[in-house]
């Protein structure tokens, strides 16, 4: 049982069964715990603390079962928000507007910082360096980050306070514990070393603005992701990187966060094109975007970025064009997503709709697409009398269409395609596509015929199985409308 | 005639006689005869221009002869070609085959494809695309039904067009074309192609697409009717005996001249 600051006046105690929690308090108000949101919450909390520190990650300790705190690395970060006093009012001040009512503790150790933010201060705490240790002394061994079996066993053997363990000898404690009290009290003085691993992958460059008041204007904020996709660019440029994948993440007054992600399909350091991309996204996003009370702040982070040569600038005007089609595609698939920008890529499959693929043009020219060149050379010498053998466009699905053929096995004579009837004038086939073995279904081999009908329009038949193998008879589909 | 104005008639003739010959700089030919109609001596490149199927079955042809004035654009150019198919297409004829281009004589590695969810993206699109500088030919496909393709939407086209000097066309299916600045407007049907025979069997083959085209509307050209072939191995769109005024149906083959076929002997041991 969890219970929050007035259930604690009125005696109910955390961990406590709930029938004597009812007795001491029979006012009490009861809620099932949801582990799941919790732990969400926290999620989204972590996300929102990156405005103070990149470096977050969720306590993986908590207090009880779950995970119940933040970390937050603040090595380099204190002094832009004027020192670590001011950060601590400032992260505890917005906390309370939340509604949450939080404990902050800073610390030289993530130890020592867990060890008061929960057993030492009443709201909040700095330990200055090098005085963990009379921080922690008189707090109980509970703030160590231990199992509960070792809490008790430690107050069974009258070792209360953290401090009653400083000096003790080592080895009969790991003999009867483990050798995990020792490591917790090292971690937590400093004597040995604790990574925090941060929620959100490393990120090698990002660029963040915050404002006195919320931005209201969608305009407002599309200026303000040009100045900031200014200052990253700044940054990349002097590396000679560019940004291939990016996120921006928009601190909504509120606490919420709203995180957009682009991508560029050719690595670029251009301020402008980057602000360009965001801005397709925000428009893209249009009334589901809500502001609410303003945006405070705004992170724009490389998630990934790529090496780039500097380019020079060509003598003549064509020099500025050469990024055009990149950023045509990075615009539009920003806007409609990857898989609405789209290139061919040949596939080698006889079987008509396994011949090509549509692959995101953010991708750019793939090894395979060079395979097209050697397709039209091969096609190209096959075409008997300048009839084409593929037909432009090609139908999702074959449709199934009547048939009338002078011979069995012959093309078709007249057929009915969508309630019309086509006579047919010309035909050429039969091109036979066998089916490929080692996929898995019942498929037939197909005969297909190129036909010309008494009216000038051409379309692709085949006919689905051979006659004599296959029980069922052969039935007619149109494939394709020839151009 | 002195000999300047001999080597200029000459140079006419020789330029007239080859088929898809190269026309105007800032114009993709439609081979000789057509271009003589158009003001610009071809198809204008910084320009809107309408392609619409004759009848719902002529969308194939329609699709050929767009394909066909994109394989000519691409030809003095290194930039690629934009096709925006709506997202479900609009008239339901199927997407465009990759072996199938690369058989026409488009190069799939050239060509993008953009599928926008709506008529109005696929407007904004092709603008965008028209501004990128990037492309040789825009091409996208919008319902000529639409209540998108405004004139105010074919105008920003247009302008866009004029100002990046890149032919952009719209391929509005077999409806009606509603009010727009377009330069030209083109009526496609598909054509009956030449016959291939094969000499013992009379066997008839369909040859290269041929489609009858129709200026029906034209700034300053005249309109009119022509029949065209499309040579995917050379690439290049040519007139062929001209469609008579009021014909509907092209003469059936038997009274053709026999010179227009094609016939492969069969060689015997």
């Amino acid at each position: 049982m969890a219970c929050d600051g007035r259930a604690l006046a009125a005696g109910a105690e955390p961990g406590q069964l709930v029938p004597d929690a009812m007795a001491l308090c029979p006012k009490l108000e009861l809620h099932a715990s949801d582990n799941e949101a919790d732990r969400k919450a926290l999620d989204r909390l972590a996300v929102w603390c990156g405005r103070y520190t990149p470096w977050v990650a969720a306590d993986p300790v908590g207090a009880g079962e779950e995970p119940d705190g933040l970390l937050l690395d603040i090595t380099g970060c204190a002094h832009l928000f004027g020192g670590e006093t001011k950060l601590l009012s400032l992260l505890c001040g917005r906390l309370e507007g939340f509604g949450l009512t939080a404990r902050c503790a800073i610390a030289s150790t993530p130890g020592a910082a867990w060890a008061c933010a929960r057993y030492g201060c009443q709201v909040s705490c700095i330990v200055p360096p090098g005085e963990e240790a009379a921080a922690l002394q008189g707090l109980p061994v509970a703030a160590l980050r231990l199992g509960g079996e070792e809490i008790s066993g430690l107050v069974r053997l009258g070792l209360k306070r953290v401090g009653d363990l400083y000096g003790k000898p080592r080895a009969p404690l790991a003999a009867r514990f483990g050798a995990n009290i020792a490591r917790r009290l090292d971690e937590a003085l400093g004597f040995e070393p604790e990574p925090i691993s941060p929620n959100l992958p490393h990120v090698p460059y990002r660029a963040s603005l915050a404002f006195a008041e919320g931005l209201t204007r969608q305009a407002h904020i599309e200026d303000a992701i040009k100045r900031i996709a200014a200052d990253l660019c700044e940054v990349l440029e002097q590396e000679r990187k560019g940004a291939r994948r990016l996120e921006l993440q928009l601190f909504r007054v509120d606490g919420e966060v709203t995180r957009l992600f682009a991508g560029t399909s050719l690595a670029t350091h251009e301020a402008s094109h980057l602000a360009g991309l965001f801005r397709e996204k925000l428009g893209s996003l249009g009334d589901d975007f809500d502001l609410g009370f303003g945006i405070e702040a705004i992170t724009l982070a490389c998630l990934a970025v790529d090496p780039l040569s500097p380019e020079q600038e060509g003598f003549d005007k064509t020099g500025e064009r050469r990024f055009g089609l990149e950023q045509f595609v990075d615009r539009v698939s920003n806007r409609f997503g990857a898989d609405r920008v789209l290139r061919l890529e040949p596939r080698a499959s006889h079987i008509p709709e396994r011949g090509g693929a549509t692959v995101p043009a953010l991708r750019g020219i793939t090894p395979a697409m060079l395979g097209w060149k050697t397709y039209m050379d091969e096609h190209r010498a096959a075409v008997l009398g300048g009839s084409l053998p593929r037909p432009l466009r090609l139908l999702p699905a074959a449709e199934p269409v009547d048939v009338v053929a002078e011979v069995p096995e012959g093309p078709p004579r007249i057929f009915h395609w969508r309630k019309i009837a086509h006579r047919v004038l010309r035909a050429e086939g039969p091109e036979r596509v066998s089916p490929e073995w080692w996929r898995e279904g019942n498929q037939r081999t197909r005969d297909y015929y190129r036909v010309e009908d008494d009216e000038g329009r051409r379309f692709w038949l085949y006919r689905d199985g051979l006659y004599h193998r296959d029980n069922e008879g052969p039935r007619w589909f149109l494939h394709g409308v020839f151009e | 005639m002195d000999k300047r104005a001999l080597i200029a008639d000459l140079k006419e003739r020789i330029a007239g006689g080859e088929p898809g010959n190269a026309g105007l700089p800032g114009a993709i030919s439609l081979g000789t005869g057509i271009n003589e109609a158009l003001p610009d001596g071809g198809l204008r490149k910084g320009a809107l221009h309408e392609i619409a199927a004759s009848a719902y079955r002529d969308m194939g042809a329609a699709t050929g002869f767009l394909a066909a004035l994109a394989v000519c654009a691409m030809k003095d150019s290194s930039r690629p070609v934009l096709w925006c198919e709506a997202w479900r297409p609009p008239f339901d004829m199927g997407r465009l085959h990759g072996p199938g281009i690369a058989a026409f004589g488009l190069d799939p590695a050239r060509l993008l494809l953009a599928a926008p969810p709506g008529d109005s993206d696929c407007l904004w699109v092709m603008e965008e695309a028209l501004r990128s500088r990037a492309f040789a030919f825009v091409a996208g496909e919008v319902d000529g039904r639409s209540s998108a393709l405004s004139l105010a939407a074919t105008r920003r086209l247009q302008l866009a067009a004029e100002e990046t000097q890149t032919p952009v066309l719209l391929f509005t299916g077999h409806a009606k074309g509603s009010a727009s600045v377009a330069v030209t407007r083109w009526h496609v049907a598909g054509a009956e192609s030449r016959n291939i025979l094969y000499a013992d069997e009379m066997e008839r083959l369909p040859g290269c697409p041929r489609w009858d085209i129709s200026l029906a509307r034209c700034r300053g050209g005249q309109p009119g009717r022509w029949r065209v072939e499309w040579n995917a191995q050379e690439r290049v769109l040519s007139r062929v005996s001209p469609v008579k005024e009021g014909e509907t149906k092209p003469a059936p083959a038997k009274a053709r001249a026999a010179g227009d076929d094609i016939v492969f002997l069969r060689q015997t041991a």
